[in-house]
């Protein structure tokens, strides 16, 4: 194991609490998906993507936030930092949009899809790790681009948002196809696969977040 | 030791075994159907005879003795068919309504004359129509390639067999018709068909002796080929006002010809094919496919007034038609079906107007067409086992079932008198000859497209075989163990297999047994498993050799080729490869933005070491400057990388639609400018200038570059030319564009000399410019410094922005003979620092400035976007590849990198509005600089290529800028980086450190030359396994075929153009070390 002799580890309560988090969180991404046929509404991503688009930023964000409310050993946030936050993550819907219409979403057309798009990814990607590495770049960096993470909430939103990411890529794959199905438009599609990607990611990173702490834990008693 | 010559014979040899491998395929995919050498004869035993009319007739009695048939090349149902519901005030489209005359007589006579839509066979290229036209068979896809070498059809036809019955033909028009039928016309007047630009001299010499031999009555068969129209279509569209006036014109001749006609006369007039919407053809969409035809005779043609709006008639049915009507045997081959509405009409019964009369008189016709087809259908049965048992059996059933019918229905008549059960009899009995016939078409129609599953297995297996040992050679070649017994002995056991699939498929052919393909499959696992074991072999000891640099395949190289497969992948389904624009543009923005990720990475993580807290302001009490973070190079990354991107998705607008992508929205790019009208010319001239300012940023910023690294000092052939030679050619290729821009009355009334002359003084500079550079390839000047005139040039020189001198002081000291130095200073050299990017620069500008010649002027700033985000991918890679190695590090090219380019290139195909279907080629690029009368058909084919494959020309000359551009540290890339180079301690060597181990550069380029052959192989091999598996999917002639035939010229094109450039920079080398020696 590469990591960090002076590595913090979270208590164990606090991984219980994430791992928990994670759970439900990606149980209730995966109902998302099949709210319409559950109770029977018309709020499905085929029928009226637009709204089932926006309730799904809703709840996952409401969740993100809830998570992180009850979690004791959370970053601690000022006023400023929220108002950062709230920056970086409207810099972010942008930043995405962008890249949405650079890698061939249409331009002029459909651009309330591709910005409702843009704000899932970052509900998804931005938000939970805003609120796991709060505002310091310094934080970002050592996750993203040194890959040496601290044994928490950071693992937890390096993993989980780069498979969002990696979803909503591979969602775009079935577009061009002639299956004519209703998912098929975009962005449905790639909203899709950015859910599953994104809850995929909760639940794999819950389970490498229990592996090496397990790991840690034998390390520390020999 | 690995010379340069073992590395070009290697290389030479794999290019030759992927051509193999290619032909063995096509051969294979693309075959030719039997031609059955019979010839119908008069006496055949089903021929009746059984009329006792005047008029004598072969198989049948004829109606008429003579008939005209004029084609109209691209005449479409549309033009022919008045449409009713334009009002008079009505802004009637340009080709709509152009043809009163026909409509005229419809209403006037409608029992002499009929029109109906004329349904051609793909691929609807005139020379194939006329073969179907006249032998009344179908045409296979392979056809289509031989259009620029017409030959002789020795296929049984109506025209031998007119002349076989004595009958004298007179031609007038296209000259195809004279390479198809040499020497069978007693009397011709040809023209000279392939300059499309030209709309009048065929039409107008035709219409010259037109009438004047038509009433010489000298002959039996008149036919004239009109090419106005669809030249007309060629150069302006259907919808332009030069279309209804070349339709007014023919309105005008139809009229003058039906005057003159005598009574036992028929007149054909038809289009062998229509056109899109663009005016083009060749493929098989519906636009291309709805010809029209129109029949006429001053005599009655036909009882029933026939409803010919809704009926559909195919092309092959003229000759049947034709044959029994002009009173000849059917051809041979013909697979048609007469007429019926043709044939219900006998003028010399008495009892010509009761219905059954007329209903027996068409099953006279029918069933010698039957008998003929089936007789057909029975010879090629012996010769080919293609045929389907069942369908075969079936309608041979049908055949007899109706013969029988036949008898019984004849003694019923003698026996019962024509009663009302015997009419309804009848009617069945019709129905049954034409079911029989159409059946019969389609059955052939499916076989035609017959495959030869061992060619293609080979083909495959040797394309698979070849990427193998292509993988095999630059794996080897990475672990520095180039050329060793096991390779030499892969070379000879391949080259054995390879050469014996080649006679196999070429000479032995049919002999082999299928069972052969598995024994290769097995010979190629064996290889593979050499392969396999070699390498790891390799791996192992390399391994033990030195630990350090043995590393698995990073994660970069994975993604790129996990996006390859992909790719190649989405070959296979059809829908992938019809919006092969869109995810070529996905897949090439994924690289760019990994690659991005990548440089971002790297530039990171080199600084671990420093403390990036300072850079990243964690001391809060610092100023906060949002200036400097913006121009952080973590920043300018993302500005470069967004930058690309965006440039790159702008290439969309340039795309043209294929017929499945619907709905879509066409270009304007690609409409020439003189078609635009004159309400439009604020836009014609926006556009007109947007393209040479586009043309001239590419030549200027080219320009720009080489003079900032002082490339462009001294007198040298070469340096002039780049000067002042390029310049001039652009010039002339913006004047050309101009000339081409003005308004087609002005245009033509131009000497042909003048409409050209540009355009051939741009292929004169740009001939000498590659001349130039092939002879001399340096751009270097030296200055020497006197000793008594210390003016300390190169510290000037230094200070200066505009000179990158070299000095050459432990050069000189190493090289320089030990006799006395003229100079006691070291000589300083310009542009020694960019010495061999220059040179890959001068070509790409030059072949630059030619491709946007070829292209036109619309997709002018498609080129420029292109060229920019390229150059700004190549700026973000040696961002990375600078972050990476030590600066006198000579690094080996990244497969991802290519990878990238290479998908970068395939959007780029798109990009220059082109689609990988047949009537998207742009045909107006083989007349860019010549006015038509091509002695041979090298020099056109060349032009096209040029234009089509743009985008594998231009990736081809990019490549060696990946290797030579991270050495030269650009400010953009010490912007982008954190890491300070040498350049600014003054050390700055720029590509000359390339120099210092010539076996090292050659080495590279022979790996960057394997590198492109592999991308473009595997991307190949999934076209070619594509088209080979889909053999008998629905859409196979009109996706996946047209995307293989693409895909492997395109792979030919690439591969030369990188191994040219591999000889090129070979040669840049060269020529340096002699100019060193000078010293």
């Amino acid at each position: 194991m590469a990591a960090p002799i002076q590595q913090q580890i979270a208590s164990k309560q606090t991984i219980k609490l994430i791992v928990l988090g994670n759970v439900i969180k990606s149980i209730s991404c995966i109902l998302l998906l099949f709210i319409a046929k559950i109770t029977n509404s018309r709020l499905s991503l085929t029928d009226s993507s637009l709204q089932a688009i926006k309730m799904d930023i809703f709840c996952i964000s409401g969740l993100e936030l809830l998570t992180n409310f009850l979690n004791k050993e959370k970053v601690q946030f000022k006023l400023i930092d929220w108002a950062k936050c709230v920056i970086l993550m409207v810099a972010s819907c942008v930043f995405y949009y962008v890249v949405a219409v650079v890698f061939g979403a249409p331009f002029l057309q459909h651009t309330n899809e591709t910005f409702h798009l843009a704000i899932l990814l970052t509900v998804t990607t931005v938000l939970p790790c805003c609120l796991a590495l709060g505002t310091d770049i310094g934080n970002w960096v050592q996750v993203f681009v040194l890959n040496s993470y601290e044994v928490g909430g950071p693992l937890i939103c390096y993993i989980t948002s780069i498979m969002a990411v990696l979803g909503a890529w591979v969602g775009a794959f079935p577009i061009p196809l002639d299956w004519d199905r209703p998912w098929q438009i975009w962005p449905i599609s790639c909203v899709i696969g950015n859910l599953i990607g994104y809850s995929g990611g909760l639940l794999l990173s819950s389970l490498y977040l229990l592996y090496r702490y397990r790991l840690l834990n034998k390390f520390k008693l020999t | 030791m690995f010379s340069g010559k073992k590395q070009i014979a290697i290389l030479l040899w794999l290019i030759t075994i992927y051509i193999i491998g290619i032909l063995i395929f096509t051969k294979g995919f693309l075959l030719k159907r039997v031609v059955v050498n019979n010839n119908s004869s008069c006496d055949v035993d089903f021929s009746l005879n059984t009329d006792d009319h005047e008029e004598e007739g072969c198989w049948m009695h004829k109606r008429f003795k003579k008939a005209v048939i004029i084609i109209n090349d691209a005449l479409k149902y549309d033009f022919l068919k008045f449409d009713e519901s334009y009002k008079l005030n009505d802004t009637v489209p340009h080709f709509k309504n152009k043809l009163p005359f026909i409509q005229h007589l419809l209403h006037r006579s409608p029992k002499n004359s009929m029109l109906s839509k004329f349904m051609a066979d793909p691929p609807t290229t005139t020379l194939q129509r006329l073969k179907g036209l006249t032998t009344g068979s179908l045409p296979t896809f392979v056809d289509a390639g031989s259009n620029f070498a017409s030959s002789e059809i020795i296929e049984d036809n109506i025209i031998d067999q007119m002349i076989t019955a004595g009958k004298k033909i007179k031609f007038l028009g296209d000259d195809t018709w004279l390479g198809l039928y040499p020497g069978r016309f007693f009397k011709k007047f040809p023209f000279p068909s392939f300059n499309v630009k030209d709309l009048h001299t065929v039409d107008n010499g035709i219409l010259k002796h037109l009438l004047p031999e038509l009433k010489l009555k000298d002959w039996d068969v008149f036919i004239a080929h009109f090419l106005g129209v669809d030249h007309c279509g060629h150069r302006f569209g259907p919808n332009h006002p030069a279309m209804s006036e070349k339709l007014l014109q023919m309105n005008s001749m139809i009229r003058n010809v039906t005057k003159v006609l005598d009574k036992d006369t028929v007149l054909f007039v038809f289009g062998d094919h229509g056109m899109t919407r663009t005016g083009d053809h060749g493929g098989d969409s519906t636009d291309e496919l709805e010809a029209g035809l129109f029949i006429y005779s001053p005599e009655i043609l036909t009882a029933t007034m026939p409803k010919m709006d809704t009926r559909v008639l195919a092309q092959t049915d003229l000759v049947p038609t034709l044959s029994l009507l002009l009173g000849v045997p059917i051809p041979y081959s013909n697979l048609g079906m007469a007429i019926p509405e043709l044939f219900n009409h006998c003028p010399w019964s008495k009892t010509a107007t009761s219905e059954m009369r007329q209903v027996y008189h068409v099953i006279k016709a029918l069933r010698l067409n039957a008998h003929q087809v089936k007789q057909f259908l029975k010879s090629y049965y012996e010769i080919s086992t293609e045929f389907p048992q069942q369908t075969y059996k079936e309608l041979e059933n049908l055949f007899e079932h109706a013969e029988s019918d036949l008898q019984k229905l004849l003694t019923a008549m003698v026996t019962d008198g024509e009663t009302g059960s015997v009419l309804t009899k009848m009617i069945k009995l019709r129905d049954h000859y034409e079911k029989y016939i159409e059946g019969s078409r389609e059955m052939c129609q499916k076989i035609w497209a017959k495959f030869d599953l061992v060619s293609i297995s080979l083909g495959l297996i040797v394309m698979f075989l070849s990427i193998l040992i292509n993988l095999y050679f630059y794996l080897a070649h990475k672990n520095e163990e180039s050329i060793s017994p096991i390779s030499v002995s892969v070379m000879i056991a391949s080259s054995v297999i390879v050469g014996y699939a080649f006679l196999q498929a070429f000479y032995i052919g049919d002999f082999m047994n299928p069972f052969m393909v598995y024994l290769f499959s097995l010979v190629l696992i064996v290889t593979f498993l050499i392969l396999i074991k070699k390498n790891i072999n390799l791996k192992e000891k390399s391994k033990g050799d030195r630990q350090a640099t043995f590393k698995l395949p990073s994660f970069d190289n994975i993604i790129a080729t996990f996006i390859l497969f992909c790719y190649t992948a989405g070959y296979f389904s059809n829908s992938f490869v019809v919006f092969e624009d869109t995810v070529t543009l996905f897949f090439a923005q994924s690289l760019i933005w990994l690659y991005g990720i990548k440089t971002y990475l790297s530039n990171n993580r080199n600084t671990k070491d420093q403390k990036f807290e300072t850079t990243f302001g964690r001391h809060k009490k610092q100023k906060f400057d949002i200036f400097e973070k913006l121009s952080h190079s973590n920043f300018i990354i993302l500005y470069v990388l967004l930058t690309c991107s965006l440039l790159f998705r702008l290439l969309t607008n340039f795309r043209v639609c294929r017929e499945e992508q619907m709905p879509c929205n066409e270009t304007m790019f690609v409409q020439p400018l003189t078609n635009f009208t004159q309400e439009e010319s604020g836009l014609k001239n926006v556009r007109y200038f947007v393209s040479t300012a586009c043309l001239g940023m590419f030549v200027y910023m080219s320009r720009v570059w080489m003079k900032h690294y002082g490339n462009l000092n001294g007198d040298t052939a070469t340096v002039l030319c780049a000067k002042y030679l390029l310049p001039f050619a652009t010039v002339c290729v913006g004047l050309h564009w101009a000339i081409q821009a003005l308004p087609p009355v002005v245009l033509d009334s131009l000497p042909g000399w003048q409409q050209v002359m540009m355009a051939q003084i741009v292929y004169i500079s740009i001939i000498s410019l590659i001349i130039c550079i092939l002879i001399n390839p340096l751009c270097l000047y030296v200055l020497y410094v006197h000793r008594d005139n210390p003016l300390s040039v190169p510290n000037m020189a230094i200070s200066s922005p505009q000179i990158i001198p070299q000095v050459f002081n432990q050069l000189k000291e190493q090289l320089s003979s030990n006799g006395q130095a003229k100079y006691e200073r070291p000589p300083v050299v310009y542009g020694m620092g960019t010495v061999y990017t220059t040179s890959v620069l001068y070509v790409v500008t030059t072949i630059g400035v030619l491709l946007f010649l070829l292209l036109g002027d619309g997709l002018s700033p498609s080129i420029l976007l292109a060229s920019v985000s390229v150059f700004l991918f190549i700026e973000i890679y040696s961002a990375d590849v600078s972050n990476g190695a030590k600066d006198s590090d000579v690094t080996t090219v990244n497969w991802s990198a290519v990878v990238t380019l290479g998908m970068m290139t395939s959007h780029f195909f798109y990009g220059t509005g082109h689609q990988a279907t047949i009537p998207s080629l742009q045909w107006n690029a083989a007349f860019t600089g010549f006015y038509g009368d091509f002695n041979n058909n090298i020099l056109p084919a060349l032009l096209m290529i040029f234009n089509t494959f743009a985008s594998n020309i231009f990736m081809g000359l990019v490549c060696p800028l990946l290797v030579f551009w991270p050495k030269l540290y650009t400010r953009l890339n010490s912007l982008m980086c954190k890491k300070t180079h040498n350049k600014e301690k003054g050390k700055w060597r720029g590509d000359f450190v390339f120099f210092d181990d010539g076996e090292k550069l050659r080495q590279i380029f022979y790996q960057l030359s394997l590198a492109v052959l592999l991308f473009s192989s595997i991307k190949l091999f999934g076209a070619m396994g594509a088209a080979g598996l889909h053999r008998r999917h629905l859409m196979v002639w009109k996706i996946f075929a047209p995307r293989f035939i693409f895909e492997a010229v395109g792979t030919i094109v690439s591969f030369t153009v990188s191994f040219l450039m591999y000889l090129f920079v070979m040669r840049v080398d060269n020529s340096l070390s002699k100019f060193v020696k000078q010293f």
